[in-house]
């Protein structure tokens, strides 16, 4: 059995790495000179590049996984903070330990907020009713007790989050991840202590050569050539530029959206339409600039900041907090928005974001050593919109030797994120484990979840303060 | 005489150009293509046949629309329709009417034998009440719902009053119902019950030859220069003014100058506009890279043989997998000859043509009988390159207005706010004669700007949804528990 992977990304490392621990023939086919894709660095002049900081709640259970597997270290951060402009240094932290915290919003709607999400979390929803395609915004506003500020306040901490608008924003994906997150509190998130290449992608490349796989760099697959409904081979450019043919018994797509659309062609159109539909999922870049100062900032708290009210969506964390041998501040930026930036230069690009950096911290373009922006509008990422799920594409569609892994492809985690890759890279491995009739262990694997009856005794519990702390927020807003 | 470059030969440029000639500009439009029109002009086909970008309607309710039609003098192009059509797979000849809800005798035929059961009808009809009365602030962020997110919070919700919400949505105007402005919906909605009648009209014969060729002998009669096969490559700004439009033609490029310059291309033309300079004097146009678009594709079938029960029914495919709707362009001839929208053209974008027309062959063959013998001729307009704006949930503040934060700049198209605010044709005339209001407004020159419909007061509306409310448990109940 020997199964070609397209992508070295996250998710096809994951499945190389599963299907080599269980001695199945892996060749992964990389377009690019490196592994790890969104989740790897660019080494530029002579700096590792992340495409943008990565968090890593205690819910990423599969992903900690193989963490713990590569023994990576982590750093834990307990919450985050908002801080509105001109405000500096005054941050308002978010967490679970201080629900309640002054700021951003009135109390009172945001202890609505909480009464939403246990409400949200204990809700039933399906993935098969149509009335079900609803947005945060959708459901929050089905609540008699839906308020202003609490979509405000919903939209401030998902547009940074997952990039996606909360009037878009699935959900049902919220839900998930309100579930996942309200059962797996503590750490709230971590960060790796250093850039994503050297802390994470390199020993992962390592320990995949020690187990054998064929790791060839800058393959790039160009077709997937089909004879009679299967996959007969894959048509790749290599290195030298000539165009060659890669066969094998089983196929996995584990390239990004962007790549995986390119490929589906007539052919492949016919051998399983639904794949058609993939056209229909929505991605938007995610742009990371990392900023290194001459100086350090002092009063910058050491979690994750969101900058409140920019028209950039910016948060940011400091990762000389976090990563050895950085005594300067050194800022691993991400605008969740900046669209609107789209045909502009990338000195017009910095100068806008910077721009809005300075509304919200002392800091002036002196105090700026150097800076790289990664616009990443070649590597969008999946947006979880309302509708996506019934496009996105199966692990296993109709082409028997076809087999898809990505955030983007239908898999427990649903929210596009680096758990998902790599819960998918899973499934694509225990397929072709499965078809190979190879024992394996149980992958991928829920997080803890509480059952749905906790949140819905809470919601049960709470309902009698919901109409005096709904009439508290109304009367507020009316002194105001 | 003051001079005004209109990019763009679209319905918004044309009429723009008339608006503006008018009251006296000298007025030069530009276009890409060899042709104006746009999305609402007309191609020869490989057998050298005009076949539209697709079928287009014009509802009652376009009355700037309708009133261009008229000032050009080819308001009798149109054909009234008063009903759409619902044919479900597999259940050819059984076709369900929907009549325009001009007269107690349609609405009781459209309750008790409309497209779905009787109490689903009514439910339906009741939402759209419900809709139309709804009370909206396009500032409140909680409003940013969808149509499905609306009706999700009723208590008197249906998923097949949902689903039929979807089909006629995504037919109608190539949107989702889970993503489409409930905002944007309650408008039209709003609209139809104003001016129910004529439920729509289509164009006799291409819409090129119909209307936009006398529309631009009618511009050139009053003096305007049209230079087609431009391609606008950028707008040159100096002192936060533009200076000149660069084009590109076969003949080499070139720059339009004038006094004040109207952009009236689609909304991927003007995204690729903002750059630098654009974005520093106007950083509000960056917004436009926000809006969502999607093709929706035109595909002509000529056949031997008349299918018979059509008639000249606007007939959307229920359930259908590409979202097709059918017309019979030729009702009273031995032949039928279908017009065929493609609404939901995504998942055969990387197709090529072949395939996609075997595809939605196929699909229209579950459908209705068209045996394969039968087929005289295909032409297939997928649209891919010239997608229509689509009015998705939250994304009026990432429209732009007419007037931009350049003085002298205007924009126009139906991605523009508007008070028609849907995407259509329509939208397309209210935005461009409110450019050219403002730009007349600008150079002192006062112009008429858009009609804006009657509308039926909202308060009574939702106190007729709200008194209605006890009777409307009956058919919910009976929709709930069969």
């Amino acid at each position: 059995m020997k199964a070609v992977i397209i992508g070295g990304g996250l998710a096809g490392m994951t499945t190389a790495l599963e299907l080599r621990r269980y001695g199945v023939d892996a060749t992964l086919l990389e377009a690019s000179p490196r592994l790890g894709g969104k989740a790897g660095s660019d080494l530029v002049a002579g700096r590792y590049e992340d495409h943008g900081y990565h968090i890593i709640p205690a819910w990423y259970k599969n992903f900690r996984g193989i963490l713990a597997e590569l023994e990576v270290v982590l750093d834990d951060l307990q919450g985050y903070h908002f801080l509105m402009p001109g405000e500096f240094p005054k941050f308002v932290p978010i967490s679970f330990m201080q629900p309640f915290a002054e700021g951003v919003i009135p109390t009172p709607d945001k202890i609505l907020c909480l009464y939403f999400v246990s409400q949200m979390v204990g809700h039933s929803m399906s993935r098969k009713r149509y009335l079900d395609r609803l947005s945060l915004v959708g459901l929050l506003r089905s609540r008699w007790y839906a308020t202003e500020p609490m979509s405000h306040y919903s939209q401030d901490n998902m547009l940074k989050a997952v990039a996606v608008p909360a009037y878009e924003l699935s959900a049902f994906t919220t839900r998930l991840v309100g579930w996942n997150w309200f059962s797996n509190p503590f750490p709230f998130i971590s960060v790796l202590r250093g850039s994503m290449q050297e802390t994470l992608i390199h020993p992962f490349e390592k320990r995949l050569r020690a187990t054998g796989a064929d790791l060839r760099l800058g393959w790039r697959v160009a077709k997937i050539a089909m004879s009679s409904g299967r996959v007969d081979h894959v048509v790749a450019q290599s290195p030298g530029g000539t165009l060659e043919k890669v066969k094998g018994d089983v196929y996995v797509m584990a390239a990004n959206l962007e790549i995986a659309r390119t490929l589906v062609d007539d052919d492949v159109y016919v051998g399983d339409p639904d794949l058609g539909r993939i056209h229909q999922l929505h991605a938007a870049p995610m742009t990371g600039l990392n900023i290194y100062f001459n100086r350090k900032i002092e009063g910058i708290p050491h979690d994750h900041i969101f900058l409140i009210g920019g028209n950039y969506a910016l948060s940011f964390i400091d990762v000389s907090q976090h990563w050895p041998g950085l005594p300067n501040t050194t800022l691993s930026v991400i605008s969740s928005d900046s669209l609107p930036l789209k045909c502009v230069s990338p000195d017009g690009w910095w100068k806008a974001l910077f721009g809005e950096i300075k509304k919200f911290l002392p800091v002036t373009e002196a105090d700026v050593e150097h800076y790289y922006l990664h616009k990443n509008v070649e590597t969008p990422l999946f947006l979880n919109t309302i509708a996506a799920w019934p496009n996105r594409p199966a692990v296993r569609g109709k082409i028997p030797n076809l087999r898809f892994a990505g955030d983007y492809v239908q898999n427990i985690t649903d929210l596009a994120t680096m758990e998902g890759a790599t819960c998918a890279g899973m499934d694509a491995a225990v397929t072709i484990l499965d078809d190979a009739g190879v024992p394996h262990r149980r992958m991928p694997s829920h997080p803890f979840r509480w059952p749905r009856a906790v949140f819905r005794a809470v919601e049960m519990m709470a309902a009698p303060l919901v109409p005096p702390v709904y009439l508290w927020s109304r009367l507020g807003g009316l002194f105001k | 005489m003051k001079t005004v470059v209109v990019v763009g030969a679209g319905l918004a440029g044309l009429t723009a150009a008339l608006e503006l000639v008018d009251k006296g500009f000298q007025v030069t439009v530009i276009d890409a293509a060899g042709r104006a029109g746009g999305k609402a002009g007309s191609d020869r086909d490989a057998a050298g046949i005009m076949r539209d970008h697709g079928m287009h309607i014009f509802p009652g309710w376009y009355a700037n629309l309708r009133g261009v039609l008229a000032r050009i003098g080819v308001a009798e192009c149109l054909i009234d329709h008063d009903h759409v059509a619902y044919l479900s797979r597999g259940k050819y000849p059984d076709i369900r009417i929907l009549k325009e809800s001009s007269s107690w005798r349609n609405n009781v035929h459209n309750l008790l034998r409309g497209p779905l059961p009787w109490y689903r009808n009514a439910l339906y009809f009741y939402f759209l009440l419900d809709l139309a009365g709804q009370h909206f602030d396009k500032r409140r962020f909680l409003d940013q719902v969808s149509e499905t997110g609306l009706l999700y919070a009723r208590w008197y919700r249906d998923e097949e009053v949902a689903r039929f919400c979807q089909a006629n949505i995504l037919h109608a105007a190539s949107v989702n119902a889970d993503e489409v402005s409930a905002m944007s919906w309650q408008r039209v909605v709003r609209n139809w019950l104003s001016a129910p009648s004529p439920f729509f009209s289509i164009v006799r014969g291409s819409l090129q030859d119909a209307i936009i060729d006398p529309f631009v002998r009618v511009l050139r009669d009053k003096g305007v220069a049209f230079e087609l096969g431009r391609t606008v490559t950028k707008l040159d700004v100096a002192g936060g003014r533009v200076a000149g439009v660069r084009w590109g033609s076969s003949a080499g490029p070139g720059v339009s100058v004038a006094d004040r310059y109207v952009v009236a291309a689609p909304l991927e033309v003007v995204g690729r506009l903002v750059d630098d300079d654009v974005y520093a004097a106007a950083p509000d146009l960056g917004e436009v890279h926000r809006l969502q678009a999607e093709p929706m594709s035109g595909f002509y079938i000529d056949l031997a043989d008349k299918i018979p029960g059509l008639g000249s029914s606007f007939c959307f495919l229920v359930g259908s997998q590409y979202g097709l709707s059918i017309i019979d362009t030729t009702p009273e001839a031995a032949t039928s000859a279908l017009s065929v929208v493609v609404s939901d053209f995504g998942p055969m974008r990387s197709l090529s043509p072949g395939l996609i027309e075997r595809l939605v062959l196929a699909e229209l063959r579950e459908y209705l009988p068209i045996p394969a013998a039968s087929v005289v001729r295909t032409a297939l307009h997928d649209n891919a390159d010239t997608p229509l704006y689509i009015n998705t949930a939250g994304s009026w503040a990432d429209r732009p207005g007419t007037r931009t934060q350049i003085p002298n700049l205007y924009l126009a198209g139906d991605y523009c706010r508007n008070p028609t605010d849907l995407a259509t044709m329509e939208g397309a005339v209210v935005s461009a004669r409110i450019a050219a209001r403002e730009l007349g407004h600008d150079e002192g020159v006062a112009l008429a700007g858009p009609d804006v419909p009657r509308e039926m007061s909202p308060f009574l509306l939702r106190l007729l949804v709200r008194l209605s409310a006890p009777i409307m448990v009956i058919p919910w109940l009976r929709a709930r528990f069969g």
